[in-house]
């Protein structure tokens, strides 16, 4: 299992499989639920304080918004209070959280059919986590 | 006492998550090779986005502010009458009774009339205002109320 997410880390989903692999997929998941939207979502590459998630192919239900799929990413990462996290939507976007998951498909969707979300941290008052704050306070000296 | 405590604590403990699981949206998660399912709880809908229109009621308006009205009216009637003051009238102390005034002057000015130890002093017949009434400052008044004791 660990060495799954240590190699999905690496390599994004759209690498892992081809596009014919994913627009099978994608057939086959939306015929036995076509009510549910696909939804991946990874890492930002240089992301270094948020955590993997266990988990990348999320079926969401249509009416769900992006502020509760938000909140369903934020408590499976199991954030504490002073992290925070943006989606970037088609690796490009940032859609409105009022928006239901069926509008985000219809406007985002890839061509494979999925839709691909990418989770970043954001950084909240002006700086890093104290954790990571010592990092970031070298890195800043050296550069 | 302590057993009370301790159940008191032990039920508090509970009774936050016998809260949380009732949120705004359950997600079941199902595992479907390699997928997580997620879904919303049967019934109404969780979230209703639409405003219901008494709530436009329950906002106040600009052009139905209290505090609009008042001020744009005492503005509006005190600037002009201190003009007219100013240019017409002779004697800095006199002081014009009229319902364009602040309250606290109007006040004032009632108060003084009815007072009733105080009589009008009779050199005020003879004065030949412009004003309907005229209305003394307190001090004036004093003064000569003191002048008529005197010649009385």
């Amino acid at each position: 299992m660990q060495t799954f997410h240590s190699s999905q880390s690496v390599r994004p989903f759209k690498m892992r499989k081809s596009f014919a692999t994913r627009l099978e997929e994608v057939a086959g998941i939306r015929a036995k639920f076509p009510t549910k939207v696909p939804v991946i979502v990874e890492r930002y590459h240089r992301e270094k304080y948020l955590p993997l998630l266990d988990k990348t192919k999320f079926l969401v239900p249509q009416e769900l918004t992006m502020t509760q799929f938000i909140t369903i990413i934020r408590s499976r990462m199991a954030l504490n209070a002073t992290q925070a996290f943006y989606l970037l939507v088609s690796n490009k976007s940032l859609a409105s959280m009022s928006l239901t998951m069926a509008e985000v498909y219809r406007d985002y969707k890839d061509e494979d059919g999925f839709v691909y979300m990418t989770y970043a941290s954001q950084e909240m008052f002006g700086c890093l986590l104290p954790s990571t704050g010592g990092k970031l306070a070298d890195h800043l000296l050296t550069t | 006492m302590f057993q009370r405590l301790t159940s008191l604590f032990f039920s508090d403990s509970s009774t936050p998550e016998g809260l949380e699981e009732p949120k705004l949206f359950v997600s079941e998660e199902e595992e479907e090779d390699g997928w997580l399912i997620i879904d919303l709880p049967e019934g109404p809908a969780p979230v209703n986005m639409e405003s219901n229109p008494m709530e436009d009621l329950l906002i106040e308006h600009p052009s139905m502010s209290v505090y609009v009205t008042s001020n744009s009216i005492v503005v509006e009637r005190e600037s002009p009458d201190e003009q007219i003051s100013e240019g017409e009238v002779p004697e800095p102390r006199l002081e014009r009774h009229t319902p364009h005034h602040t309250t606290s002057l109007t006040m004032k000015a009632t108060i003084l009339e009815k007072e009733p130890v105080t009589p009008v002093p009779f050199f005020m017949t003879s004065y030949s205002s412009p004003w309907k009434q005229t209305v003394m400052s307190q001090t004036e008044i004093a003064g000569s109320n003191a002048n008529w004791n005197d010649k009385a």
